[in-house]
């Protein structure tokens, strides 16, 4: 049961994006598009996943004292590995995503947890807490991306819904992606307090 | 209403409320959109009448959706629609300045906390928003009376480097441009109506037009010229001088005009945009709070 | 002393673990990663100068260009400019033939405004440089169509395309 709320809890009542709001200069960085949002979204999913399960694997034989260097070293390691794969496999997605590849480093959602979950908790509970934030991070950014490409490019995964030059250009720029965060996190407010 | 009416400092008397301040100004409004329909025709009066009743739908939706008292008798949501009309193209699709109206109430006012706690003027947000989303028909300009697709004349003298219309044509307001913002005689009526009535005051608009004059003549434009196109004198008068949305004070207005026309220069001569006035004043909007907190006026008795 | 040494000797062992498992994957993805480079510069070299069959890279006095062959003679020149844009450079590609006339476009990168700069990687729009020489006026609004409402990133694309054809006539 506690396992099953190990991986519950991310998705919603405490997606990293909309409810706990860590992480945001990607989010709102690569939403422009569904697929950018996707690929975002796989990159960070497996970097937190592994990086959740080797910090719970060593978490009783490193120090206090050092724990948050070796983290970033842990987590540097699988951000630089994602971001060979990706530039060798999916080198479209690379350019699209640019530097936002190698800044999830930064990214709160992965440090965050490794210090507030895995260093606290066995394997099976990290990696199930990896995979839960993961997929909390998707269901939001890829809704953010999905949002603003259909408003803001008349396109959806890239298929033309209706014709571009009536799409409101300024919901794949900077400000769109605050308006849609800003409404989607409005939404899931009022949803909480109706369920309340 | 209950017998004192309770409000947040600053109290500075006035002979009229919110009410007959914002239908004053809606009033005066109307000179500019009379020239707009006068030299765009019908299509600048269709516009004009469906932004504002756009406007004042989306308020009175919000208010009952949030359930709070409908304020939209107050006029305000009827001046942010009028404004809105007169500062886009005159041929802008109806469906596009509709979300444009939507926009300005639903976002910027309303989410913000409606009438008095909004950041940005509401029109102007919109207008921003508007040219973000759809560029090409934020600046497809028709030449007056014959509806004939042209440049705005900032347009042909700043980024063409061409003679533009003549001083009396930009006065008049027979030149391309947004529905609202051509004639000068007819905004400088309107002005003169509020000004009169002391619903406006001059520190903002002097300041705006003038350091726009001055800062032209500087760097080696024609300054006439620079004060009688674009949106100048429009955003001057009846947008520098929001009640909400500028400062208080009559030095803190005259610190706000002068930002915009620094801004206004910045943009029309160093920027990307032939035309700066709508993003300069949108600026100033963000200073509005900081500009009130340095330029109050010593209290009588109080130490520096 | 011996405390901080233990923490040192610790978070070497993670270091070297951690560049190790990097130097595998590396090992891995480089070859890949370079022919993808590789591949597509070359694609976007062939795109602007189809006639040709093998690339040099060209001698110029200024400029970076690479020379077309086909059999043993040059046909034409492929000549990469990043003329400043709307906000960043555009980096772009043309191919001009032995004749000096322009006979390809290619924007290989630019941060252009999505739906407003951004078109001019557009066919329709590149298409209308091509057939243009040295002599030819090359403006927007006179002999090109400009992207509506994105009169600078046109204007820095035919200042490219200018710019290109003034570098290959130095080039060897």
């Amino acid at each position: 049961m506690s396992l099953w709320k190990n991986f519950n809890q991310g998705i919603l009542k405490e997606n990293p994006v909309l409810r706990l709001m860590i992480g945001l200069c990607p989010v709102l960085a690569v939403s422009n598009s569904a697929i950018n949002a996707l690929g975002m979204s796989a990159a960070v999913a497996f970097v937190l996943t592994c990086s959740n399960l080797v910090v719970a694997a060593i978490r009783r034989i490193v120090p206090d004292e050092i724990r948050i260097p070796i983290f970033i070293i842990i987590i540097s390691t699988f951000v630089t590995i994602s971001d060979y794969v990706m530039q060798a496999f999916t080198p479209d997605l690379y350019k699209a995503l640019g530097v936002f590849v190698p800044l999830i480093v930064v990214n709160c959602i992965i440090l965050g947890r490794a210090e507030a979950f895995a260093y606290r908790n066995p394997v099976l509970n990290s990696v199930l807490d990896g995979l839960g934030m993961s997929l909390g991070f998707t269901v939001a950014l890829v809704s953010i991306g999905v949002i603003r490409e259909v408003l803001g490019a008349g396109s959806v995964f890239g298929i033309t819904l209706f014709n571009p030059a009536a799409a409101a250009t300024i919901m794949i720029l900077p400000p769109g992606a605050f308006i849609t965060i800003g409404f989607l996190m409005a939404f899931l407010n009022k949803l909480e307090n109706k369920v309340q | 209403m209950s017998a004192f009416d309770i409000s947040s400092p600053p109290h500075i008397r006035s002979p009229y409320g919110a009410n007959n301040i914002m239908w004053l100004v809606a009033i005066a409004l109307l000179l500019p959109s009379a020239a707009g329909v006068y030299f765009f025709g019908f299509a600048g009066l269709v516009l004009l009448v469906f932004t504002t009743i756009v406007a004042v739908l989306t308020e009175a939706i919000c208010q009952w959706l949030a359930k709070k008292p409908v304020t939209i008798g107050d006029g305000s949501a009827v001046v942010t629609g009028m404004l809105l009309a007169l500062i886009l193209p005159p041929t802008f699709p109806l469906w596009m300045a509709g979300i444009g109206a939507i926009f300005a109430i639903g976002l910027v006012k309303v989410l913000f906390g409606g009438l008095g706690f909004n950041i940005f003027n509401p029109a102007l947000a919109a207008r921003a928003f508007l040219l973000a989303s759809w560029p090409v028909a934020m600046t497809t300009w028709v030449r007056p009376f014959d509806a004939i697709t042209t440049a705005t004349p900032l347009y042909v003298v700043n980024k063409l480097h061409e003679a533009g219309p003549g001083y009396w044509n930009l006065f008049i307001g027979n030149r391309a441009g947004s529905l609202g913002e051509t004639s000068v005689l007819a905004i400088l009526i309107g002005a003169l109506i509020l000004l009169a009535a002391r619903v406006i005051d001059w520190p903002a608009p002097t300041a705006f037009i003038g350091s726009v004059g001055i800062l032209s003549w500087l760097l080696g434009h024609d300054p006439l010229f620079a004060m009688l196109s674009g949106g100048l004198i429009l955003g001057a008068f009846f947008m520098a001088t929001d009640y909400v949305t500028a400062p208080v004070t009559t030095k803190g207005r005259f610190i706000f005009g002068l930002g915009c026309g620094l801004m206004t220069v910045l943009i029309r001569y160093f920027g990307g945009f032939p035309e700066g006035v709508n993003y300069s004043i949108l600026f100033m909007n963000i200073f509005t709070p900081l500009i009130d907190k340095y330029a109050r006026p010593r209290l009588f008795g109080q130490r520096r | 002393m011996g405390k901080i040494a233990k923490l040192a000797m610790i978070l070497t062992v993670f270091c070297v673990i951690a560049s190790g498992s990097l130097a595998f994957v590396y090992l891995f993805t480089q070859p890949k990663i370079e022919t993808n480079a590789e591949k597509s510069f070359e694609m976007s070299l062939r795109e602007v100068l189809p006639v040709a069959e093998i690339f040099k890279a060209a001698k110029c006095s200024e400029g970076e260009a690479y020379i077309g062959i086909k059999g043993d003679k040059t046909v034409g020149l492929a000549v990469s400019v990043a003329p400043r844009g709307y906000s960043g450079a555009i980096k772009m590609l043309v191919g001009i033939n032995a004749d000096g006339k322009v006979i390809g476009v290619k924007v290989l990168d630019q941060r252009e405004t999505p739906g407003l700069g951004a078109n001019v990687v557009k066919r329709s729009f590149l298409a209308q440089f091509c057939g243009k020489t040295v002599k030819d006026e090359i403006e927007p609004k006179k002999d090109i169509d400009a992207i509506t409402g994105a009169t600078i990133s046109s204007r820095a694309v035919a200042r490219g395309v200018k710019e290109a054809l003034k570098t290959a006539k130095e080039c060897k």
